[in-house]
Formats: structure tokens, sequence, C-alpha cells
């Protein structure tokens, strides 16, 4: 530039008509160019100050900022004078793009546009008024933080965090479900008709979170609690359901006389373990106690050896499991994923009132063994799954025990969302334990519903796809690459 | 312009450049697809967001020899003294390339067929985030055109379009960056730590406003803004144009 | 018709072309000549629209380049030094291009295409890469993407630059075919090439003109010397020692013999003296028992003219 400019001057001393057209050229080109920079910002601030919220079109299948209708029913469902108040305990931010509000602040603007003034929104900073804490809880059990929101409804408050309203991919983080509307609705329902049953989880045998199926609980209306494995160990009195999900190490004798008295008292339980990390354990006390049931879990692994069973080529034991017949009508899909799976079966009692049948089957080509060796035997039908109760009895126990864990872990429901044919069907068993006319499903939204048919997704297809889409396709181009090439070269 | 598009675009198909682009991106697109289908997912507004980052690799060879190679090889004469417009010879080679990347997306359109046949869901997602798909490749063109005109050696294009991609893409982590530093500060608890938040955020804020892939992400998911795409065509226009101006700037320039 | 005048154009501290100004009428073959680094592609390069002039103007038919760059780049069809060529083309797939630029209308299209490769003679190699072509070839279809559209003005920038003998008597024969149809303007720092093709002949030296004539004034004005040619049967050494001592002659150079005794000479004369010398010359010859076969006179080649005029 500057050298430019030291040419044009020299230039300009010996004939000053000489440069006028270059340096008008060059102002006319830096002008230009400064000018349209000029208004493509304005026009960009512009548009996205003033037009940016509004020309903003939701037309995803679902509606992430639009509320569904079993919110609206629920809305209806209240009285005219009904006052729910949603506060969030920070300052109304001006932009939301690209945080996690984006999907929370639009959809409450439609829940109070929505609601014809049952449902009130605002935004209180307690920095600037702290005592906005005090006066929605003023007990403070909630636990109420700033940069989260409160729902309150005469009397009673619950905290809900922006971020707790995904579900997010546990490997890559990014989210997989937007349960924004769900929790919000929930926290409603649970506000103004209190929940419905409880669920306690057995906890401190090095199982792993249970946050998703805490949420997937709460959304048919029972409240969770943990029961922490001791030697004092007994089932609360308020339980409704009994959850073991995914532990690792084996109950102690004590508990597992508490639960089967649990159970033959009419209690309701849901047992999942896996063949994972645990390979060892023979679980022989959980045995004991869901005996009384009829039902054992045995020490092998499930081996698929269907090929059309199989997913992933069999990696991580992955395969489907065929839903039988009468839990079908709880799912949306004849299979479900699992792996590294148990082998669970009717136990050795001889009791005639025990009705137990399977819930999730096998191939009648999969064997069982230790994980460690490769001799697989015992080619057959295997369950993996078993539903349990007593017949002919008043008050009669539900047992559902899972060799799978691909029901109920964070780890899957995180991944594949609260639409997968999975948790669908973990949601439903649990929905037909406890019938309630208050529970208000309200879908996830997908952030992308990325699920397929299981059932295609076999070895062989797999195969299929990767000998076309990573080596027919890639060659075919560069064959023909090189030959138009070739044929080019030597015209 | 519809001459310069001719040529430029079938000249893609006459060397082996365009054939290895399109199976460099038919191989990572396949391999991506492959992975989720394994696991009986098909993810493909992820998989189009995806493929995105790869423009900053696939976009330099694909515009790297656009300009350069004209200057290089003086054919770029024919353009200066026939009765065309030198935005036109732009506009035509930039459509020539985006071109190309609408013959790439062919293999996104097959594994929608696949996910379609395999009763996975092809739904509004995929509609947007193909919509990002093609800004954001106007966006990249204009700017890997631009590092075209500025050389007549390929490589030194190829690297140049690189870097100013690699700084388009990084924007986001750069304001991540900036975010992370406001809250050591405030961690620190130092006096000034509320102004310099406040100051932090809004160069943060800046940093991500530039950002193309920040400001569409909610595309993927079916929510579409007008936004973000009047960014991207107004950015790209504005480095077209650059472009139209250096080419004319060898009529006057007195280098 | 093209007028140019006081065209300048200044790189960096240097100017390149100082003022330059002439016209070229319709239906001329103008010779460009100067020594390399004269101006010569610059000036062509502004008339051909490829650069803007620093100052001064260029009209095309009337058309400003600067004003109307795409009227007058319409009536003109340039061969730059560097012939633009894309050489992962073939032939046609490049005129077809050239033509999509020039907008050439498709229905004239394949007429004017055949018309072109025919008259430059590529038709034969028309489904040939370009890139695997000889220099001679690549000349030709330079010159038939300059032909495309059929511009009223050719210029051609060093058309037989690198080329064989052959080639270049190729090109010289083609070029003056085209003349019959078109203006033509032909840059060339080689005099024999301006002669053989040329009606007139624009000199510069330095970015600046140094003479403007036709070929056969300019020769006659700046030589007080005239040349004469001689073909004769006889020998050779007794003949150009009778010929010097004929008054008025100041050289006599031996141009070519065969071996049936035939030889050319060149006769040196002051052409002060008129043209009696031609009598005596055959007097002389008539007198030695030598008969002649051809004698005429002959103009000063470019060479001397251009070594004249540069020198001063």
């Amino acid at each position: 530039m500057s050298t430019n400019q030291k040419s044009s001057d020299k230039g300009k001393n010996t004939n000053k008509s000489v440069d006028k057209r270059n340096i008008s050229l060059k102002w006319f080109s830096i002008g230009s160019v400064v000018i349209l920079i000029a208004i493509v910002l304005f026009v960009n601030i512009l548009f996205d100050a003033a037009l940016g919220d509004k020309f903003v079109f939701d037309m995803s299948s679902t509606g992430q900022h639009t509320i569904s209708q079993p919110t609206r029913d629920f809305i209806d469902s209240l009285p005219a004078d009904a006052n729910i108040r949603v506060v969030g305990l920070f300052e109304k931010p001006d932009t939301i793009a690209g945080s996690v509000l984006e999907y929370v602040i639009p959809l409450l603007d439609d829940y109070a546009e929505k609601s014809q003034g049952k449902i009130v929104v605002d935004y209180v900073d307690p920095a600037v008024n702290p005592a906005i804490i005090s006066e929605l809880d003023p007990e403070g059990i909630a636990g109420l933080e700033a940069n989260t929101f409160a729902v309150y409804y005469n009397g009673r408050v619950q905290s809900v965090s922006a971020y707790d309203c995904f579900a997010f991919d546990q490997y890559a983080g990014y989210p997989t479900a937007n349960l924004v509307e769900a929790t919000f609705t929930n926290a409603m329902v649970t506000l103004v008709n209190g929940f419905s049953h409880k669920a306690y989880f057995v906890s401190g045998l090095q199982e792993g979170p249970h946050t998703q199926l805490t949420k997937v609980l709460s959304s048919v209306g029972i409240e969770s609690a943990e029961l922490p494995a001791s030697s004092s160990f007994a089932v609360p009195s308020d339980c409704d359901l009994l959850i073991i999900n995914g532990i690792n190490i084996d109950i102690t004798e004590g508990m597992a006389s508490a639960i089967s008295e649990y159970l033959n008292n009419g209690g309701d339980a849901i047992v999942a373990v896996n063949y994972f990390n645990n390979s060892t354990e023979q679980f022989v006390n959980l045995n004991n106690a869901i005996s009384v049931m009829g039902v054992a879990i045995d020490p092998y692994m499930l081996l698929e050896n269907d090929p059309s069973m199989l997913l992933n080529n069999g990696l991580y034991n992955q395969s489907l499991l065929n839903v039988s017949e009468p839990f079908q009508s709880l799912a949306t899909s004849a299979t479900v994923r699992a792996s590294y799976c148990r082998v669970v079966r009717p136990a050795d009692v001889n009791v005639s009132y025990i009705k137990s049948s399977p819930v999730l089957f096998s191939s009648e080509y999969a064997t069982t063994g230790i994980d460690t060796t490769t001799s697989f035997t015992n080619q057959g039908y295997h369950y993996v799954g078993m539903y349990s109760t007593f017949d002919g009895v008043t008050n009669a126990p539900h047992l559902y025990v899972f060799g799978t864990t691909d029901l109920t872990s964070d780890d899957y429901i995180s991944n594949f969302g609260y639409n997968d044919a999975n948790v669908v069907l973990i949601r439903n068993i649990i929905r037909s334990m406890f019938p309630s006319e208050i529970s208000v499903i309200v879908p996830s939204k997908p952030m992308n519903d990325v699920s397929l048919d299981a059932t295609k997704v076999t070895v062989k297809s797999v195969n299929v796809m990767t000998a076309f889409l990573l080596v027919v396709i890639p060659l075919a181009l560069v064959v023909v690459g090189v030959v138009v090439y070739g044929k080019r070269k030597n015209l | 312009m519809l001459a310069v598009f001719k040529r430029e675009f079938f000249s893609y198909f006459k060397s082996p450049v365009g054939y290895i682009a399109l199976a460099l991106f038919a191989f990572i697109s396949g391999y991506m697809y492959v992975n989720m289908f394994a696991y009986a997912q098909a993810n493909i507004p992820s998989e189009i967001i995806t493929m995105i980052s790869f423009f900053v690799i696939f976009v330099p060879i694909i515009t790297m020899g656009l300009l350069s190679e004209d200057k290089k090889r003086g054919t770029e004469i024919l353009f200066y003294t026939s009765p065309v417009s030198l935005f036109e010879v732009v506009m035509g080679k930039f459509l020539a390339a985006l071109s190309l990347f609408g013959i790439m997306y062919v293999n996104i359109i097959i594994h929608m067929i696949i996910t379609k046949s395999s009763s996975g869901t092809v739904g509004i997602g995929v509609v947007g985030a193909s919509i990002v798909f093609f800004f954001v490749a106007a966006l990249y063109i204009a700017i890997g055109l631009f590092a075209s005109s500025l050389s007549d050696s390929q490589i030194v294009s190829a690297i140049l379009s690189f870097v100013i991609l690699l700084f388009f893409q990084m924007l986001s982590t750069l304001s991540t960056f900036i975010s992370n530093g406001i809250t050591s500060a405030l961690s620190a608890g130092s006096m000034g730590a509320d102004k310099l938040s406040a100051i932090g955020e809004k160069v943060a804020y800046a940093v991500k406003w530039l950002d193309p892939i920040a400001k569409t992400q909610q595309f993927r998911y079916g929510v579409f803004s007008v936004f973000p795409l009047v960014y991207c065509v107004s950015v790209a226009l504005v480095f077209l144009y650059l472009t139209y101006r250096v080419l004319e700037k060898k009529r006057w320039s007195q280098k | 018709m093209i007028e140019i005048k006081n065209l300048v154009k200044v790189y960096g501290d240097k100017k390149a072309v100082k003022g330059i100004s002439f016209t070229v009428e319709d239906g001329e073959v103008l010779g460009f000549l100067g020594p390399n680094g004269a101006g010569k592609s610059t000036t062509m390069n502004i008339i051909t629209g490829y650069l803007s002039s620093t100052s001064g103007t260029v009209k095309v038919n009337g058309y400003d380049i600067l004003e109307k760059p795409e009227e007058a780049k319409k009536c003109i069809g340039y061969l730059p030094e560097l012939p633009p060529l894309y050489l992962d083309m073939t032939v046609l797939e490049y005129l077809n291009f050239v033509c999509d630029l020039k907008k050439v209308p498709k229905a004239d299209r394949k007429v004017q295409l055949a018309k072109i490769l025919s008259m430059v003679k590529i038709t034969d190699v028309a489904e040939r890469l370009i890139g695997n072509l000889s220099k001679g070839y690549k000349q030709r279809v330079g010159i038939a993407q300059a032909l495309v559209g059929d511009p009223d003005i050719l210029i051609l920038d060093e058309p037989t630059v690198g080329l064989d003998p052959n080639q270049i008597l190729e090109i010289r024969k083609l070029v003056k075919g085209l003349s019959k149809h078109h203006t033509v303007i032909i840059s060339s720092h080689i005099l024999s090439e301006i002669q053989a093709m040329c009606d007139r002949v624009v000199i510069i030296n330095k970015g600046k003109v140094a003479a403007i004539d036709t070929i056969t004034d300019l020769s006659k004005k700046l030589s007080g010397k005239s040349k004469l040619l001689l073909s004769f049967k006889g020998p050779l050494n007794d003949v150009m020692h009778s010929l010097r001592t004929v008054p008025g002659v100041l050289d006599v150079k031996s141009r070519t013999s065969d071996e049936n005794g035939i030889h050319e000479i060149e006769i040196m004369t002051d052409s002060s003296l008129g043209s009696d010398l031609r009598s005596n010359i055959f007097y002389t010859m008539a007198k030695g028992g030598w008969p002649i076969l051809e004698f005429r006179s002959i103009d000063a080649t470019l060479e001397e003219v251009f070594l004249n005029i540069t020198s001063h």
C-alpha cells in the first residue's frame, strides 16, 4: 500500500494528469469495498437486532418452541383461577441464540400465551432482588438457586434447571432429546396433583446413575428416592416400586430377605442387571430374593448367533431381542436393542400360584456361556426379561427381571433419547403397573429422531452397506476419474 | 457467466481433482453413515453438519485452481479481453464450485434413501441441515475463490483459504476461550471482575455472532431463522466482490 | 478503425509507454515493430482492454475502450504473446468455450467454427487435447480463438515467436489470407516478418513512436543507397571483378550459386546517380558474354531501416 502510494506520488510530480485515472480507479475500488462492507454490516446488525427473532420459523415436526397437546389438555383441565408462576431466577437475557435457553424461553412464552393467565412467566434476578427466593420458598426446601427456574403453585415450589431439560449423548455430549416441555409440564402436574406413587432405588452396590430413569418415573407421576444398601436395610412402607438397577455386586443376605418379604407382601419391583464388568458375580442373594417369584438370573452371558439379529457386526455383543406377545401392546417395536445380556429363566420352584412369563427372548440360535471362554453351548431360545406375579391373589406382587440394563440405564436412555423403543417399553411397563389418571405424558421432542428399524440393521445389511458406501461408490468415482484422465491425456 | 460456469464445472470432471474430491466426500460421509447405521441410528442432520466441518479441507481443494491457474497459464487474458464483465467470471467460477458441492450432496441423498427404507426419519431437520450445508458452502467457496485470486500458485491459494476458513471454523471455539477467560477472572474474584465479564461477554458474543456454524445450529432441529442465511449470503457477496476488485485491480495497478 | 491518442502507461516508477499516438485504418495490415521491452505488448494490452492506460485514449470503431469496453472488445480478436489456451481442453471444447465467452449465437456457431478450423488448418486436430499439440498448432489454435466471433480487427502479438521456419511461413501465409477480410495489427521484433506481411509499420522504441510510414516509403526515405539483384550464368569471380569497375557501383556481394553455374549477386549502387547504372551493368555483362537470367532492383530491408532509426 505504502509503496503504491509512493509511486503514485512520484508520478504526480512528473505529470499531473497521468495519475488521475489510476487514483480515481483505486479510490473507487477501495471505496466500493468499504461501502459494501458497511452496508453488509448494517443490514446484518439491523436484521439481527430488529427482525432476528421475528424471522424464526419453527417447522420442527414436534415444535421445539410450541407446547404440545397433552400440555394444552392439562392447562385446560386447570380451574380458571389457577395460578402457576414460573420464575426465571436471572435477568432475562437479550440474546438466547447458542445457549440452552433458546429452547426454554420461547417455549415458556408459549405456555404463558396459551394458558390465558393460568401460567405466568417472569424473570427475577436474585442478585438484584434477593427477597425472591425466600418469597417463593420460605422454608428453603426446594433448593432454589440463581440461574435456574422455579415453578410455584399454591405455596409449593419446584426447582428446574435448564440443563436438566435435555438428554445428552454420553460420549459426544450433544443433546439428543429436548425435554423442556416434559420437564416443566411434569413439574406443574406434580405441583398441582402431587406425586401419586413413590419409587425407591437400591443404591450403594456399584450401580450406575439413574437420573434418566428418575425423569421417566417423574413423567408418569412417580417420585423417586434412594434406598442405600446397609445392614439395617428395610423397604420403607411408602415404597410403591422397588428398583434394583444395574448393580454390579450382589445384595446382602439381610437385604435379600427384606426384599423377598416385600415381594411376598404384594410389593412391586423392577430388577435389571447385565453381564458387563460383573461377569464373576453370581447374584446368589438377589436370586434368593426373587426366587419367591419364581425367577432366576443365570451367571451366563447370552450370545446371539442369528445374523439377522446381530447388530453392529456383533461388536459389544449388540443384538436384538424379541418382545414376547403379551407385552407387544406396550412396545412400539417388535424388538429392542441390548448388549451383554444375562440369561433370565424360571427358578426351580414349584409353586402353583406363581405365574411367570417371558418379556424379552432371543432367537432359537442363541447360545450361553461365560464371556472369557469360547465354548458357548445350549443353543435355543433364551429369556432376557421375565415378568412374574401371583395368580388369584388380591394385592398380588408384580416383578420384572431383566438381564440387561439397556432399558433402564442412564447410558442407554441418554444415548437414544426418550422416544427410543427400549425407553418407550420400560415407561409403558411402569405405567401398566401404576395406572394413573393424573399422569400427563408429554413426549420428549427429538433433537433428532435417529433410530432406525433395528430389525433391518443386521450384520448382513451392515456389511452390504459398508461395501457399497465405503468401497463401491468411492472406488467407482476414482476409477471413472482415472479412466477419464487416462483417455483425455492421450487425445 | 454461463460460459465460465460451463468450462469450470466440466473441467472438474475432465481432471482427477473433481473425482478425488467426490470420492473423498463419499468415503467420509459413507463412513459416518455406516457407523451410525451399525448402531441402528441414522442422524442425517448431524452427518451433514459434520461434513460441513470438513469443508475446511474440501473448499481449498476445489477452489485453489479457479483463478490462480488462469493467472499462471495466462488464460485470464481471455476474460479481460472478452466482452464479459469480470464479475460474471467470478460468479461463473463460484457457481461451478457450488455445483460440485451439489454433486457431493447426492451422497447424502443416497443415505436418506437408505434411512427411509430402514424406517428411519428423514425429517425437517434434514432440510434445515441441508440449507446450512449449501449456505455455508457458498460462504466458504467465496472465501476460497478470494484466496485463489490473490496468488498464481495453487498451493499458496489452498493454504491461504485453509487458514481463513480455519479461522472461521475456530470462531466458536475462540468465543468459548474468551468465556473461559472470564470465568477464571470471576473465580479469581478480582475487583474488576464484573466489568471484565461484561466486556468479555460482549466480545465473546461478537465473535460468536460472526460464526456461521453457531448461528445456524437450530436448523438441524427444523427451526429456521432468516438472519443467519442473510449473514452467509451477504458475507459471501463481500468476498465475491473483493475477488472481483482484485481481478479488476490488475487493469489499473501500477505494480 | 483504431485511434490511439497520447497513450501513457506507468508501472511503478517506470513509464512503459510514453505518449504513443497512431491510427489504424480499416482493412490495412499494420506492423508494430520494436525491440523487446519497447512497449509493444503493453500497448496491445491497452488496445484490447486487458490493461487500462494511465492516460490517453483508445477508440475502437468509435467506442472508447474504457467507457464502452464491451462494444469495443466485440470488434477485436486478440492473440496475446502467450496464447491463452486451456491445455486440459480439446481444440473444439476450447473454441466452443470461447464462442460462449464472446456470445456467438448458437445457430451460427457450427458454421463459423468449421470455417475457422479450415482457415487456420486445424480441422484434423479438432478433437485433440491442446496440451498435446505442437507449438505451431497451439499458435494456430490461438489465432483461431482470436477469429471467434468474426471481429473486424485482429491483434496478433508476436504470432511467430518460437516457431520453426516452416511454421513461420505457414503463419505468414495465414495472416496474409486473413488480411483480406480483417484489419490486422501484428507486433514483432523481427523485421522480415513485418516486411512479409504488412502494408504499414509503426516502429516504437523505449515507449515512443520512432517512425510511422509505409514500408516502401520508409526504406526509400532512410536510405540513399539502392540495391540491384542480378542472376546470371558465368564465372562468379570474373563477373564480380568486372562489375566493381563500373562507376557508381559501391559493392558487389554474392548471394547464391548452384551447380549449373548460375549465380545470384547483390549490387550496391549510389542511387544519387539514378538508374542509368543498369544499362552500364548490362553492357558490361554482354561484353563478357555472360547471359543475364534475372535483373531487378530491391528495396532496403527493414533491418537496415530499423538499425538506422533505433541507433539515432
